[in-house]
């Protein structure tokens, strides 16, 4: 028989830490985060896994090479096999709301009316509209006034304007910003809201359990096929030192480990699949960055980075345009090419405009699997016609704005995403849908799945705020308890 | 040769000189320091060494595969080639983008890390480009100057925590 790392572990300490609650919560994200924090305000017991460490402001040094090995799934190298494209997946307590921009956007109307036309009843904008205001007062969602936008915000707005067109001001769930510029290397001054400076302190104070540098590895089912218990190893920062084993023995199980990591761990698990759709349907709002040189300096890198932007949406382009900025390591892996015509180019860092544009609405025919060489996930997302179309006028658009702002030199970078969604669709049919209308999957009873891995098409704008808003709506169907699961 | 903790001393010998065409120094290469100068090659090997095991292999894969292609088209190691190295690093990149990706995205993230042996004399990648790095590294004043004046200045030693 094949001894899992939990057993040998567990061989090799020689005892098991078991934990007996309601809830068992699996990452701390947008989706995990948000789940814990409100089933724990309600009452339940809940316990939450998650596999990146505890990361606080004295952990985050603003350095590129360091925090992304510190705070993202395979230091920030992870991409897809088909194109290269690179994947940044959050790795920390409270997920991607860590490391994100802080971008706090609803989806629009008309992008949600498509859901419902999927069959997700309940999901239209108008239905979505009270949790959204929930998450929004509690990540302390904000706009910042113009004359606090960083150079890379006021060009790209008054490019816009000169354009005729008017820019839209993004919302973001940043308080009292320092105007760094390192979102996505942590906030040091604990100005970014992540949700372990939000919802999860509210869980904690309600008795809500983390366990960090925790990974589950298996979801164990009872004699009826429900799901009943979770098997994970608290790793341990120092070389040599056993993992220790952990079990925990739940009423439900939330999976919401992003989508990739809540797809590997079902398709590890074997479970949850009979639609054999689980790891089908991934979209990513492929993303290019555009960027114009000036005479003066920019300083793309520092400030708030997103504070406005521009919706083309489906009909429209199909296309976002905002303004945004880019570390000068990724940015040199995305700028093409190599030798002395690439050093120069990195050389005029500082008064680069970027603007990034992405495809809102891409199709969801991305994959991904298990790699049966590494255990890895094997990540499929091909560019299809449609999606190559907006993207074009995403990138035409972005080059009217920089020239109409004086930018020279323009040219565009290879392209990456960030926003995973999808591969265990939610919806009405057992046959085709993974989970049903309230996150719970048809084939398991018990187990939940509570990240943006349910969206059955992709949100039309930066997702964090649909995810957290869906979270609410899961956590309260948990919590009424339709099915008498807390006895 | 320097000490290897993961490279082969041919692998070595491709690694550097293909970050040596990835990232070439200037005609001064203490005012404008290439890949060979900040010694790039060894911090990849220190940290290949200590990353992940597939990663690394991957990456050892990919070095000899674009040496088969220098032996295929030209009857030599990649570092023996001079002026032929960039049309055979286009060919190898067309051939095997994901490969080519692999090696030049860990040459990049070695230099622009800005992580230098604790006895180099030159100017740092951050300042070769720029780049005002973490604010509170160029938050007072005194640094400010400092970083403009004294060119040698480097950030960091080349250690891992």
């Amino acid at each position: 028989m094949n001894q899992t790392r939990y057993d040998q572990s567990l061989q090799i300490s020689g005892k098991e830490l078991v934990e007996e609650v309601d809830v068992c919560v699996i990452g701390s994200g947008a989706g995990g985060g948000v789940i814990a924090s409100e089933l724990a305000c309600r009452r339940h017991r809940v316990v939450l896994l998650e596999a990146g460490g505890f990361q606080t402001k004295k952990d985050f040094n603003q350095r590129e090479f360091d925090m992304n090995r510190k705070l993202y799934w395979e230091n920030r190298l992870l991409e897809s096999e088909d194109t290269g494209v690179g994947m940044s997946v959050a790795r920390l307590v409270g997920g991607g709301t860590g490391v994100n921009d802080g971008v706090a956007l609803r989806s629009t109307a008309e992008n949600l009316d498509r859901w419902v036309q999927d069959g997700l009843k309940g999901y239209s904008r108008a239905d979505l509209d009270p949790y959204y205001e929930k998450v929004e007062e509690i990540m302390h969602a904000q706009t910042y006034p113009r004359f606090e936008w960083n150079r890379n915000n006021t060009l790209f707005a008054e490019g816009l304007e000169s354009l005729g067109e008017e820019p839209h001001p993004v919302p973001v769930y940043i308080v009292e910003c320092h105007k760094s510029g390192f979102c996505n290397l942590g906030c040091k001054y604990n100005s970014k809201q992540g949700n372990f400076l939000t919802y999860l302190p509210r869980g904690f104070t309600n008795g809500l359990r983390l366990y960090a540098n925790t990974e589950a590895y298996k979801i164990n089912l009872n004699p009826k096929g429900e799901a009943y218990s979770v098997d994970a190893l608290i790793s341990t920062e120092t070389k040599g030192f056993p993992p220790t084993a952990l079990k925990v023995l739940a009423k439900v199980v939330v999976l919401a480990a992003g989508p990739i990591y809540t797809t590997m761990l079902l398709l590890k698990n074997g479970l949850a699949n009979s639609s054999g759709n689980v790891g089908r349907g991934l979209s990513n709002h492929p993303s290019i960055a555009v960027i114009g040189v000036h005479d003066r300096e920019v300083h793309q890198y520092r400030g708030t980075p997103i504070q406005v932007d521009k919706l083309y949406p489906l009909g429209q382009g199909n296309y976002v345009v905002e303004a945004n900025k880019t570390y000068p390591m990724e940015l040199s892996y995305i700028i093409p090419g190599w030798g002395k015509e690439h050093k120069e180019r990195m050389k005029k860092l500082n008064y680069f405009q970027n603007i990034y544009t992405y495809v809102s609405e891409d199709e969801p025919i991305g994959t991904v699997t298990i790699n049966k060489r590494t255990g890895k996930p094997s990540i499929k997302k091909p560019l299809t016609e449609k999606d190559k179309k907006a993207f074009s006028l995403g990138m035409a658009k972005a080059k009217q704005i920089l020239k109409a702002v004086g930018a020279g030199d323009i040219f565009t970078t290879h392209y990456v995403s960030a926003h995973i969604e999808g591969m265990c669709r939610m919806g009405p049919n057992p046959k085709k849908d993974v989970v049903n209308l309230h996150g719970e999957t048809y084939d398991v009873p018990r187990l939940f799945i509570g990240d943006a891995s349910v969206f059955p098409r992709p949100v039309a704008v930066n997702p964090s705020l649909t995810i957290m808003a869906i979270a609410h709506k899961t956590a309260e169907y948990i919590d009424a308890d339709e099915k008498g699961y807390f006895g | 040769m320097p000490e290897l903790k993961l490279l082969t001393d041919e692998e070595y010998k491709i690694l550097e000189a293909l970050s040596k065409a990835i990232i070439p120094a200037g005609d001064n290469p203490k005012t404008d320091p290439g890949a060979i100068e900040t010694e790039a090659a060894v911090f990849l090997d220190e940290i290949l060494s200590n990353g992940d095991h597939y990663f690394a292999s991957d990456f050892k894969e990919g070095l000899l595969s674009l040496n088969k292609l220098a032996y295929q088209k030209h009857q030599k190691a990649f570092y023996l080639l001079s002026k032929e190295q960039d049309d055979l690093l286009r060919v190898f990149a067309a051939d095997d983008y994901l490969s080519f990706n692999r090696l030049r995205k860990m040459i990049f993230q070695s230099f622009y890390s800005n992580y230098t042996k604790e006895d180099y004399q030159g100017i740092s990648p951050w300042e070769l480009i720029g780049y005002l790095g973490p604010v509170t590294y160029t938050h007072a004043s005194a640094e400010m100057i400092n970083r403009h004046y004294h060119k040698s200045q480097t950030d960091k030693t080349f250690t891992l925590d």
